[in-house]
């Protein structure tokens, strides 16, 4: 088991994959890490001066606030998008 | 310094005369160009009451102020009439290499009235203006069109053309320059076909005058430094607007089967377009290269062509809804409400409330030969096509019953113009309510509100608190209001969206920026608290024009789904808008707006717009 990553357009093209698997070091005891942990450990940056990426968290939408706090266990699906709303 | 203006040509289609005059510097000051000085004149020369496919109507082609100069960007221009598909203003915005090329020809602004007893097309060339015989091309399609206009008078023009659609007066024709720039919506290219006016050419390539050349350039380059250091105009290089269909769909927020669903296939994620592209290309002076040339024969498809032509018309195949998406664009058809009337009628069958005796046959969900089919159809007004190509006006045209308009996603008449269900994001449903062409996303998207910015920098954006969470109702007036002013700004300079403070990005260009390259242009000093009241002033306007035509408050609404009908599925799910805390929201939004409780503007104000405007010439007065 381990946690399952999908990278939306155009993280996938940076990460170069659509998809990763993270696993949590058991070495270290670990049993969850948070969403900012994740993101640091893939190299994605998920806020920057112009918003925050679109996170969701087992078809939810992880908020903001949750970002550091949120635990992801083995099994979770997490999901990282741009979220533009243009047209 | 002197401000530098270009020239307004005035056109009567069925005198075939044409006067030529300095562009209103009145108009310039307070109205800049493009949309806002479109509008002074729509105002000014629409007869009340005109019927928006008779030889009264006016239509107006109208570049920015900085169209053609050497700013990032500025490539952009608006079309304008009484719209045939809403009754309502008509106004279209687009790019390509037409408008920087009528402005280099020597033309601001055409305002073309009358009907041509036959096919013509308008040439401009260096400050002079002929009215041709078009009886060649008519019957052509776009790109034939276009490549016959480039035979017949040489590679370099541009030209802004209808196909088959305008021509058999589609209400939602476009006005297509190039493979897929369009003034897409309020048909516009049935205004043209009415006046029998197949084109309208450009011929001229005389480099615009310049208030201050060597500052232009080091703004042009600081400019597009900064703009290309931005994140999202990265994004939109890459991939385009078709990245929106995911992260949209993921959300449960994808317009799906007519708004039953919320969403589809990840068949047409952006990660799965590139098989079908060549490469990405740019309008003209463009610092993003937003748009896909396919390997089908044309460009796009954007989000828009995307998710209405795919998710909710019930097709998840990309290679056909890029072929649909091209089929438009040669047909002269709007995707944006063939992808929302054809999903319509999809619904009514399903329904019952129409069937195979109106339709002529099934009308099923994802079934890509019949809507191939019937975009041929409609173009021709052929069958069932015919109904459908009067669009929202075919229920009170008696050929859609009146229990259709329940299941119609539109708003005064115009069906919504992209792929996102407003009825999660609530400033994005006032902005469809109250948006003065109707339906549609691009007169003031905040789409800031969904990238969960902190608190302080939308302060700094919006000048004023507000609320975080996209799903609540309050202080959501402020974001459309700062929205509606900043793009009206935009479309009156001929700037793009993309590159546009709020859309899609905190940063971008900003009043400050537009404030220097008008000043480095055209040599106007204008203050980014002066471009603020510009903006209000086009939206005052445009109420005023939309008022004339009897619209009120009540219009201000949204289609009955999004009131009555629950988001089905996803994150989404449950949303819908509340009525009460909706029109609380519009008393909001009016208040904020200097509007009494209907929607009307104040007495003085309207004696202000009317003072400036009255040197629009042949007022109806």
């Amino acid at each position: 088991m381990a946690i399952r990553v999908t990278f939306g357009e155009p993280i996938c093209r940076q990460v170069g994959s659509r998809e990763k698997e993270v696993s949590l070091r058991k070495e270290d005891s670990e049993t969850s890490i948070t969403l900012v942990q994740l993101a640091r450990r893939l190299g994605v940056k998920i806020e920057d001066s112009e918003g925050s990426l679109m996170i969701l968290v087992n078809g939810k939408v992880a908020p903001h606030t949750s970002h550091h706090e949120l635990p992801l266990q083995d099994g979770d699906h997490v999901e990282l998008f741009v979220p533009l709303a243009g047209g | 310094m002197k401000t530098i203006v270009g020239k307004t040509a005035i056109i009567d289609l069925s005198a075939r005369t044409v006067a030529v005059e300095d562009t209103p510097i009145q108009l310039v000051y307070h109205l800049l160009g493009g949309r806002g000085v479109n509008m002074a004149y729509l105002y000014r020369m629409l007869p009340l009451k005109t019927d928006a496919l008779g030889p009264e109507n006016v239509l107006i082609f109208g570049t920015g102020l900085l169209t053609g100069y050497p700013v990032p960007n500025s490539g952009r221009m608006n079309i304008s009439a009484k719209s045939p598909e809403s009754g309502i203003l008509g106004d279209s915005n687009m790019g390509g290499f037409f408008p920087a090329a009528m402005k280099k020809s020597g033309f601001d602004r055409l305002v073309i009235t009358g009907r041509a007893n036959w096919p013509v097309y308008v040439l401009l060339s260096n400050g002079s203006v002929e009215i041709r015989d078009a009886d060649p091309y008519w019957g052509l399609i776009v790109p034939d069109t276009q490549t016959a206009l480039e035979q017949d008078l040489g590679k370099g023009v541009r030209s802004a053309v209808i196909g088959p659609a305008g021509e058999n007066l589609v209400r939602f024709a476009t006005v297509m320059n190039a493979r897929k720039n369009a003034a897409g919506r309020c048909g516009m290219g049935a205004v043209m076909g009415s006046k029998n006016l197949k084109a309208v050419v450009a011929a001229g390539d005389a480099p615009l005058k310049i208030a201050d050349p060597p500052g232009l350039r080091a703004l042009r380059k600081e400019l597009t430094k900064y703009l290309q250091a931005s994140k999202i105009i990265q994004i939109y290089g890459k991939v385009g607007t078709a990245l929106l269909y995911e992260p949209a769909n993921k959300l449960g927020a994808m317009r799906t089967k007519n708004g039953q669903m919320n969403q589809w296939s990840s068949n047409l994620n952006a990660s799965e377009i590139d098989p079908h592209i060549d490469r990405m290309t740019a309008c003209s002076d463009c610092t993003v290269h937003c748009r896909h040339v396919n390997k089908y024969g044309g460009e796009g498809p954007d989000f828009v062509a995307t998710a209405l032509l795919g998710a909710n018309t019930g097709i998840d195949d990309f290679t056909e809804v890029i072929k649909l998406n091209n089929l438009c664009n040669d047909l002269g058809i709007d995707t944006a409400s063939a992808g929302t009337l054809i999903p319509w009628a999809m619904e009514l069958y399903q329904r019952g409330i129409i069937d195979d005796k109106q339709t002529g046959g099934p009308l099923l969900w994802g079934d890509v030969e019949r809507v191939r089919g019937l975009l041929v159809d409609i173009s021709e007004r052929r069958g069932f096509g015919d109904v459908l190509a009067d669009s929202s006006q075919s229920i009170p045209l008696g050929k859609m019953p009146p229990e259709a308009a329940d299941y119609l996603i539109a708003v005064k008449n115009l069906p919504q113009s992209d792929g996102h269900d407003p009825r999660y994001i609530k400033s994005f449903a006032l902005g469809v309510a109250v948006a003065s062409r109707g339906a549609d996303h691009l007169r003031n998207r905040p789409t800031m509100d969904i990238l969960r910015l902190p608190d302080d920098l939308r302060e700094r954006v919006y000048g004023a608190p507000t609320e975080g969470d996209p799903t609540v109702y309050e202080t959501k007036e402020r974001v459309v209001d700062f929205s509606d002013k900043i793009f009206a700004v935009c479309d009156a300079l001929g700037i793009c969206r993309f590159v546009c403070q709020g859309w899609n990005s905190p940063k971008l260009l900003g009043y400050r920026h537009f404030s220097r390259m008008i000043k480095e242009a055209v040599g106007l000093e204008v203050d980014p608290g002066d471009l603020d009241e510009i903006g209000r002033r086009v939206i005052d306007l445009e109420r005023l024009i939309n008022q004339r035509e009897g619209l009120t408050r009540a219009d201000d609404t949204l289609p009955r789904r999004y009131f009555e009908d629950p988001m089905p599925s996803g994150h989404t799910k449950g949303h819908k808008i509340d009525r009460k805390q909706f029109e609380n929201l519009i008393d909001c939004y009016y208040e904020l707006k200097g509007w009494d409780l209907e929607g009307n503007l104040t007495p003085e104000r309207t004696a202000e717009i009317q003072e400036i405007t009255k040197i629009a010439r042949m007022s109806p007065d």
